[in-house]
């Protein structure tokens, strides 16, 4: 995580332009831009460490990463916004964070429903309708870019049920005051980020489900006169998931992505909107901090799949 | 003198508001979303565009209480008057200012802070302000100034601080009253007198024409001492988060990127203003959501930008005003002064071969008209239509006649670096139509789309360009939009073309200090025709018209712009004849019909 954070603040530094270029738009000079980057630290050196060409030849010195670094274990402070009129970080994350959570859960079962139930019985029942059916919404699901299908759903929900997502008029409202619009409010952003993920999970289930039905083990359960559905769901599928979780684990951060946009699309002030309105505006602490954390969060899920194998597998024991 | 200057007016209260509060809406959008890239003209709102050409709805006494939602397509991303530029439009509901401004007439009107101004030296470089007496302080909980009256010394340390403020691009005249060459906050102070607390005044060390525009900018809110010395520096709980004014509405929740909500003031000085107890504004930056959000009944003020055809298609709802009024945004193309665009008749096929009834055409959906070096909006000082049209010619054979006469007979391949700017689509588009009208006379073009910050820091601020598209930002001076043409430019540096012309820098300098209208706006016409003749460093294109739409229970004192299918905008000869009520315009005075 540090590698990461690392590589994105030497590679924030590379691009030109930075917050104080940005907020002194075209009439900047050279002197408020020294003033400007002075109120906000840009003008110290970036690493803590420098090299002298004589002695001592390593310089340790206050610089904007390493600062930055220190105040994450030692004072808790991801740093502060260089808009926004200066708010913490942590701050905002407070307040995005569940919703971005929250759209993701939602996502990722979403993705799971709509992706391993369709496998599973396209698997079962090879070159029916269902099969191709479910094949043909999983060629769909992938082809249409995530930002259309949401524009689409809000057009239509508007000419057909003069509905727009809650938020619209509102602004986000949290799960515990009101459940009801708060479902409201992700259901759709979620379903819209699902079907990408869930077309590749139908897939994967599918192949994975042929591939198990042909097993040895399947065959006996099905001689042992096991009805349809304990053979299907207690034995086959338990061994065909272990691909499908790894993959879900994987998705996570191709999922960071798709937040970026339809948090922007359904106007839920998420944390992958954050992202992309600092980026915009080179917030530079902003983004590292989110930087660390989506960095944080996957590879917390790939810990989770590697849990969940143990739970999926019998064999495979962590010691 | 009487009736011939800007000062001469100065003092005439019954004068129209239509106009001043027209296109309150064009500058709630067109200045955010121009302000969105940090700069832009200190352009104030409810006089930032030009009024209707209809008669002005009536309705009757407004009604008070109620609350409005208002859609924002941009991030509010701070709301210090002084400092922040991207959330002018609601500072202006927040704060108070020393007066309005009719841009088009160039009038005062003293309807705010200041009662009244003496300018008591011939060469209008002293000030004295009277200020109202009982304009009250917000109360609020973490106000320092809670339930006081606004003084001088408010208005005092408010010039200081906005006049070395750092986002201000332009600081000559702030820099004439401290009467030095680097903002100096000590220098400015000691240059302030406030003799009594009702009065305050300055002398500038040199004539100043545009000043006595640039003090009724939204950026030179005035902001009570006490916040200042609390909140004025820069901080996590600063103004920029915060506001404590004296305007119509208190700041009851601030998330720039995601919702405001503001209060009525209760001890608002204009009482009964302001009609409205809450105006919301919900922020959604993804242009069909947020109309999508007003269609449905979510905002009753829709805040996303249309173009004719979604206008005309909620023009068919019986329930929506729609309205439309010319865009404030100024497209032009810089030029590098250096081969092969030093060669004036490089530049002048280049301007040749721009087919700007086109450009009206296509991108304007056919409702336009052409910009000189001053926008057409500023109808005394820019260049009439008929002599714009006949100096912009289109023409492709001499065009490809110069292109050889200045040894480009194969053509001319050039970079032309354009802005990604969230929510302006025309950008692109309008780069896309040159392209192609430049590559019929060998001009080819290739297009290099940047990103903003990649823009202004990579490309702009250095001059690093060979041609440059940007649609300039809107200008109620004509003072700043010449400069560009200066030779020490806006900033006083240097301009970003590395253009020199020291007749141009003459004239220039000239209108600047001329109080005698009438011989200013003579000068500022023939420089404008000498900026035309040598086709660069800018080249200007039409600008066209964009739409707005609201319910119908939303009230504004007046419209703004005019109905849709009127054709292109003018703006209103005939607004100084309005009379009004004594007070003048004032931007409270928008109300509902209907109850929360």
């Amino acid at each position: 995580m540090v590698g990461v954070s690392f590589l994105t603040f030497s590679s924030f530094n590379v691009i030109p332009g930075d917050a104080c270029v940005l907020r002194l738009g075209f009439g900047s000079t050279p002197e408020t831009l020294e003033d400007c980057r002075e109120q906000h630290g840009l003008n110290r050196a970036l690493f803590p460490i420098s090299i002298h060409s004589d002695a001592p030849w390593l310089h340790v010195q206050s610089s904007q990463y390493g600062d930055w670094l220190w105040d994450i274990p030692a004072h808790q402070d991801l740093g502060r916004s260089l808009a926004e009129g200066g708010a913490e970080v942590s701050t905002e994350l407070e307040r995005r964070l569940p919703i971005t959570l929250e759209l993701m859960i939602m996502t990722i079962i979403f993705a799971l429903v709509l992706g391993v139930v369709p496998g599973v019985l396209s698997a079962v029942r090879p070159n029916t309708p269902i099969d191709w059916l479910a094949r043909i919404a999983s060629v769909l699901w992938l082809s249409i870019p995530s930002f259309y299908l949401a524009i689409l759903m809000i057009t239509f929900g508007l000419l057909w049920f003069d509905w727009t997502p809650p938020q619209f008029g509102s602004g986000y409202k949290p799960f515990m005051d009101d459940p009801w619009i708060n479902l409201q409010q992700f259901f759709f952003p979620s379903l819209v980020l699902s079907v990408g993920i869930a077309a590749v999970i139908m897939r994967l289930t599918r192949s994975a489900m042929l591939e198990v039905l042909r097993n040895d083990y399947i065959r006996t359960a099905w001689s042992k006169g096991l009805r349809e559905r304990t053979v299907v769901w207690r034995h086959a599928l338990k061994n065909a998931l272990i691909p499908v979780i790894t993959l879900v684990g994987l998705q996570v951060g191709a999922l960071i992505g798709g937040t970026v946009i339809i948090e922007s699309v359904y106007n839920l002030n998420g944390v992958g909107k954050y992202t992309l309105e600092a980026i915009i505006r080179r917030d530079l602490f902003v983004v590292q901090s989110l930087t660390l954390m989506f960095a944080f969060v996957y590879v917390l899920s790939n810990l989770m799949v590697d849990v969940a194998y143990a739970f999926l597998d019998p064999r495979i024991h962590y010691n | 003198m009487e009736g011939s200057n800007y000062w001469a007016r100065w003092n005439r209260r019954r004068i129209s508001r239509r106009a001043l509060l027209a296109g309150s809406a064009t500058a709630a959008l067109g200045g955010a979303a121009a302000l969105v890239v940090g700069c832009g003209s200190d352009s104030n709102g409810p006089g930032a565009s030009p009024g209707a050409s209809r008669a002005p709805q009536q309705y009757g006494t407004p009604k008070p209480g109620g609350t409005i939602t208002q859609g924002r397509l941009l991030n509010v991303l701070g709301i210090d008057p002084h400092i922040d530029l991207t959330g002018l439009d609601v500072d202006a509901r927040i704060y108070s200012y020393l007066y309005s401004w009719q841009p088009f007439n160039e009038t005062a009107i003293f309807n705010n802070l200041a009662e009244s101004v003496e300018m008591p030296s011939d060469d209008h470089t002293e000030f004295i302000f009277q200020l109202r007496r009982g304009v009250k302080i917000q109360s609020q909980e973490k106000n320092p100034a809670a339930g006081e009256e606004m003084n001088s010394e408010d208005c005092k340390q408010s010039f200081v601080r906005r006049g070395t403020a750092i986002t201000a691009p332009d600081k000559r005249f702030p820099l004439r009253i401290s009467g030095t060459r680097q903002p100096d906050p000590v220098a400015l102070g000691a240059a302030i007198q406030t003799p009594d607390p009702y009065m305050f005044s300055f002398k500038m060390s040199s004539p100043f024409v545009p000043a006595f525009r640039e003090m009724s900018g939204l950026t030179w809110a005035m902001v009570p001492a006490k916040v200042i010395e609390k909140y004025g520096t820069f901080q996590a709980d600063g103004l920029g988060q915060n506001a404590f004014g004296s305007g119509p509405f208190m700041l009851e929740e601030f998330r720039g990127t995601e919702r405001i909500v503001l209060k009525r003031h209760p001890e608002y000085f204009l009482n009964p203003r302001p009609w409205l107890d809450q105006i919301t504004y919900i922020i959604i930056t993804e242009p069909q959501s947020l109309l999508a959000a007003f269609d449905s009944g979510q905002h009753d003020v829709n805040g996303a930008l249309m173009n004719r055809a979604q206008a005309e298609e909620r023009q068919k709802n019986p329930n929506l005003i729609v309205v439309k009024a010319p865009t404030r945004f100024y497209p032009v193309i810089h030029f590098k002064h250096r081969p092969p665009f030093d060669d004036i008749r490089v530049r002048e096929a280049f301007d040749l071969a721009i087919d700007r009834q086109e450009i009206i055409d296509l991108i304007w959906d056919g409702e336009g008209l052409y910009n000189g070096p001053v926008q057409w909006l500023m109808e005394r000082f820019s260049l009439p239509q008929d002599e714009l049209r006949a100096s912009m010619p289109f023409d492709q054979v001499k065009a490809r006649q110069l292109l050889s006469a200045a040894g480009y007979e194969n053509g001319i391949e050039a970079k032309m670096k354009i802005p990604r700017v969230p929510g302006a689509p025309f950008i692109a588009d309008l780069s896309s139509l040159l392209k192609n009208q430049l590559a019929q006379v060998g001009i080819n073009l290739l297009l290099d789309e940047v990103e903003l910050g990649t823009f202004i820091a990579n490309v702009i601020l250095p001059g690093n360009f060979d041609l440059a598209f940007f649609p300039n930002l809107p200008y109620d001076e004509p003072d700043r939009p010449l400069s560009f043409y200066h030779t020490r430019g806006v900033t006083g540096v240097g301009n970003w073309n590395n253009y020199t012309n020291l007749e141009i820098d003459k004239l220039i300098d000239s209108q600047s200090v001329d109080f005698d209208e009438p011989h200013r706006i003579q000068t500022i016409l023939e420089v404008q025709r000498m900026m035309i003749a040598e086709h660069g460093p800018q080249i200007t294109m039409p600008g066209g018209n964009f739409y707005a739409a609201r319910h119908d229970y939303v009230h504004f004192p007046f419209e703004f712009g005019v109905d849709i299918g009127a054709g292109a905008l003018k703006p209103p000869k005939d607004s100084a004849n309005i009379q009004i009520d004594d007070i003048g315009p004032e931007s409270s005075d928008i109300y509902s019909a209907e109850e929360a």
